[in-house]
């Protein structure tokens, strides 16, 4: 057994002074096997989304509480969820999971407006945010915050209805989860009746889904592991062929280490998460 | 015998990771568009690879054993990337 792990990781004479888990060979299968999986990957997701999916806790209730957080720190008057602006963020959904795009005016050049004028919320003032591919509303809140143009909106004085819309779909090639809210203030008008939600009704979708394995963090995990196991053999060769002079063709692993270094950080940095 | 080669080829080194840490900081920059974050993923790959196949064959040593092995650790972190994208 310990010759058989000396033969996997150790430069020897069996392996020809190059660790068997870098060989040609092998760095191809790992190759081979990660193209694979990222055509099957997607084809799990959809045909056993209880198995592996994206796990998300999004709800409305969440967003509303965490945007007023934000508020009631800069001592600004907290939000309420308005029925007419949360169906305006949910048309706003629908229309880009039909027409798939991702910005603020569809293709057609409807503007976010419309879908407001719509839900027949009469405004005085009205902002639109949206986010993709988070799967925690806290994760949502904390991006619009860190964009100077989306914390505007979070933190306006003059907005005072909010309506959020969360849904999963495909949009631009890849299964996400599509996040729209929509800010804004009435029309002052004494006859109108109030839409604003009476506390504990709901009106706007929450999005929970809890898969048996999480596909991102999988997806993250298997390629950190894979990077770790490269870096660490490479490292141990380099080392192992220094100490002991050996001559080689192949090998140059402080060009491959820098470049595996890259790609974790990559690997570690990288968000699914954008928002607009 | 690491840090001579290091010395010997630092203008190598030193352009290589100017070329990674260009790659790695637009890429994280541009994490809004996912295309174009991968298009600079793959284009930071593409340069490590002909970076790498250039200096071998400026230093007289190129091989195609070095050219596979270049070729193989770049696709080894493009696949890697592209399987993160898809989970």
């Amino acid at each position: 057994m310990r010759e058989f792990f000396h033969h996997l990781f150790v430069p020897r004479e069996s392996n020809n002074h190059r660790a068997k888990l870098l060989s040609h060979q092998f760095l191809l299968f790992i190759v081979f096997l990660l193209f694979v999986g990222q055509f099957f990957l997607p084809v799990i997701k959809a045909n056993f989304s209880d198995v592996l999916g994206v796990s998300t806790n999004i709800s409305p209730q969440a967003l509303l509480m965490l945007v007023n957080q934000k508020r009631q720190e800069q001592k600004l008057i907290p939000l309420t969820l308005d029925k007419q602006l949360s169906l305006a963020a949910g048309s706003k959904a629908s229309d880009m999971f039909a027409k798939n795009y991702w910005a603020h005016n569809a293709p057609d050049g409807i503007t976010p407006w419309s879908f407001v004028k719509e839900s027949e919320y009469d405004y005085v003032y009205a902002g639109e945010n949206l986010a993709r591919g988070f799967t925690k509303s806290e994760e949502i809140v904390d991006a619009w915050m860190q964009s100077t143009t989306h914390r505007d909106n979070l933190l306006s004085q003059n907005y005072e209805n909010v309506g959020f819309y969360a849904a999963q779909g495909r949009l631009l090639g890849e299964e996400t989860t599509l996040v729209v809210a929509m800010f804004g203030s009435k029309n002052i008008n004494p006859l109108a009746k109030s839409s604003a939600v009476p506390s504990g009704e709901v009106f706007a979708v929450s999005l929970e889904r809890k898969p048996l394995i999480n596909s991102f963090s999988f997806a993250r995990s298997t390629g950190v592991a894979i990077l770790l196991l490269f870096i660490v053999i490479l490292v141990l060769d380099l080392i192992i062929v220094t100490r002991r002079k050996i001559v080689r063709l192949v090998g140059h692993n402080i060009d491959h280490i820098l470049l595996l270094g890259i790609v974790l950080i990559f690997a570690v940095l990288f968000s699914k998460g954008v928002i607009l | 015998m690491i840090t001579n080669s290091i010395k010997k080829h630092t203008g190598y080194y030193f352009s290589l990771i100017i070329i990674l840490a260009l790659g790695i900081f637009l890429s994280l920059q541009t994490s809004g568009d996912r295309q174009l974050q991968m298009l600079i993923m793959v284009m930071t790959v593409f340069f490590y690879v002909a970076w790498g196949i250039l200096h071998h064959l400026l230093e007289h040593d190129l091989n195609i054993k070095i050219v596979i092995e270049y070729v193989l650790i770049g696709s080894l972190a493009m696949s890697i990337v592209l399987f993160l994208v898809r989970g």
